[in-house]
C-alpha cells in the first residue's frame, strides 16, 4: 500500500475523535475498523480471516438490529 | 452538519485512494458498521402520531432505511465473498469493491435524506 494512502488511513484515525460526537458505538466501530486497516497496511498483508470474520458478525449485528428496529 | 454520515464519506474517500478491493470491501463495512448506531438512535424515538409532539420517529422512514439496509447487507456479503476468493481476478474483484461502495452511498443517502445521523 502506498505509502500516501498509509499516512491518509492514519490521518483519518487521528482525526476521528475531533470530528465524531456522540453515538460511542458508531466511534467504536469506526475505531476498529480503522485499525485492522492501519495494522494490515503496516504488516503489508491481506486482512486475515479472522478479522474479516469478525467484520462479518459484526454486519450481521448491526443489520439484525436495524431489521428488528 | 451530519457529523456521523461524515464516517462512512470518509472511508469511501480513503477507498479512492489506492486501497486494493478487499481494503475498499472492509472499508465499506466499517461505514456501513458507523451508520447504523445513529439510525438505531432514531429509531428508539417513540413513532410519530397526531398527539406524538417531536422527537419522534416516523415508521415509514424506518421502513424505507430498513429496505436500503437490506441491499446493502447483502452486498456487504456477496462482495466479501468475491475479494476473499482467489480464483476471481482482480477486475470482478474491482467490480463487486465499486458495487458495495455504491450500495451503501444509496444507503447512507437515504440517512441524510432524513437526517438521521446528524447533530
Amino acid at each position: 500500500m502506498p505509502q500516501l494512502t498509509l499516512a491518509l488511513i492514519s490521518g483519518l484515525f487521528e482525526l476521528l475523535p475531533s470530528v465524531i460526537a456522540g453515538v460511542s458505538g458508531a466511534v467504536a466501530a469506526y475505531n476498529h475498523g480503522a485499525g485492522v486497516l492501519k495494522t494490515a497496511a503496516a504488516e503489508k498483508r491481506d486482512i486475515t480471516a479472522a478479522e474479516w470474520d469478525d467484520w462479518s458478525s459484526r454486519n450481521k449485528a448491526v443489520h439484525d438490529a436495524i431489521q428488528g428496529a | 452538519m451530519k457529523k456521523l454520515l461524515i464516517l462512512p464519506l470518509l472511508l469511501l474517500l480513503v477507498s479512492a485512494c489506492g486501497l486494493t478491493p478487499q481494503e475498499k470491501v472492509y472499508a465499506a463495512g466499517v461505514g456501513y458498521q458507523t451508520a447504523g448506531p445513529p439510525f438505531l438512535t432514531y429509531a428508539n424515538l417513540p413513532r410519530c402520531s397526531a398527539t406524538r409532539p417531536q422527537p419522534c420517529s416516523d415508521q415509514a422512514v424506518i421502513d424505507e432505511v430498513k429496505r436500503a439496509d437490506n441491499v446493502v447487507y447483502v452486498a456487504l456479503e456477496q462482495a466479501k465473498a468475491v475479494v476473499v476468493d482467489p480464483t476471481k481476478t482482480e477486475s470482478v474483484a474491482a467490480a463487486a469493491a465499486s458495487a458495495v461502495e455504491y450500495a451503501l452511498s444509496v444507503f447512507t443517502s437515504v440517512l441524510a435524506q432524513y437526517n438521521i445521523g446528524s447533530k
